[in-house]
């Protein structure tokens, strides 16, 4: 199965290091996108060839959270998967992140174990043409 | 020009303990050991680095300033330690991958800081790349300084507080 995956993060070492974990996990042939920050990663977001978005939440210009919240608020009826790979780890914030709209919350540092853990059920849902609807995606913590 | 009074505390034990608990559990989740703490106070000399250095802050109940100190010999092992992939000291990634540590270790401070009931945010971070950077820490603002020994050799971290 193939998977458009947007990666946003403003560290060029941590996006590498998430394309190359989500490799590791063979859990679909990835195809990526890099963006660097929040606005690039709005600018890039396409609902239409977007299969899933990787963001991470404290990035200059516009934050993570802002960002899934541009874009549950501008495409609603496509809502595509978006996971936050982040340093945030307080409750509190994994739940502000579910209410933004973010699918699965992964706190930093990870392993390709881990993510291929948080993932596997939502790259599942994709594989079997349910991925893009409102509110059916497990919330995923981890 | 005006001068801004700032309240001073020195850094409790328990928040010391925080800080330390942070980059222990840090570095041995990447390294998959834990560096260990020396038990001396770093001198000023011991400060001066040849290195990379990274900086970020801590606001909220707190104000924090947290600095990472990493020699040249270390930065290197501890970079590809981290990231997995080979980081020379000159090129760019080096910045980003130590920007990208501190902010991990910030990250658990602020965990920590959590779990004794203290409200924080972490900056942005910034990083320093040179010979001969030396840490002037600020008069009359407590901080405290932190050495280890890890797999990948020496570094220390600064803690510089105020607020709480």
């Amino acid at each position: 199965m193939e998977v458009k995956a947007l990666v946003i993060d403003d560290s060029g070492i941590m996006r590498k290091m998430v394309m190359r974990a989500l490799t590791e996990t063979e859990l679909a042939e990835f195809e990526f996108t890099e963006a660097e920050d929040g606005v690039d990663g709005l600018a890039k977001f396409n609902p239409r060839t977007t299969d899933i978005v990787f963001v991470d939440w404290n990035m200059p210009n516009m934050t993570g959270i802002d960002l899934v919240k541009r874009i549950r608020g501008q495409y609603p009826k496509r809502p595509v998967p978006i996971v936050m790979v982040t340093t945030e780890k307080l409750m509190g914030k994994v739940e502000e992140a579910l209410e933004a709209g973010a699918d699965c919350f992964i706190s930093k540092p990870f392993t390709p174990d881990k993510l291929a853990q948080v993932l596997a059920p939502v790259i599942e849902q994709m594989a079997q043409g349910k991925g893009k609807r409102a509110g059916f995606f497990q919330r995923l913590v981890a | 020009m005006q001068q801004v009074a700032v309240d001073t505390v020195p850094p409790s034990a328990e928040h010391i303990e925080c800080v330390a608990k942070a980059v222990e559990t840090i570095l041995s989740s990447l390294l998959g050991e834990a560096p260990v703490r020396a038990d001396e106070e770093a001198t000023q000399e011991s400060l001066k680095c040849n290195g990379v250095v990274g900086v970020i802050g801590l606001v909220g109940d707190v104000e924090w300033s947290l600095v990472v100190g990493i020699p040249r010999e270390t930065a290197p092992k501890l970079a590809e330690g981290f990231t997995g992939f080979e980081i020379p000291f000159e090129s760019e990634d080096m910045g980003d991958a130590i920007g990208e540590l501190t902010n991990l270790v910030a990250g658990d401070v602020k965990v920590n800081l959590d779990r004794l009931g203290v409200a924080s945010e972490i900056s942005l971070p910034q990083v320093l790349r040179g010979e001969g950077i030396e840490l002037l820490r600020p008069p009359r603002v407590p901080s405290v300084i932190l050495s280890f020994e890890s797999s990948c050799g020496p570094f220390w971290v600064a803690l510089t507080t105020a607020g709480e």
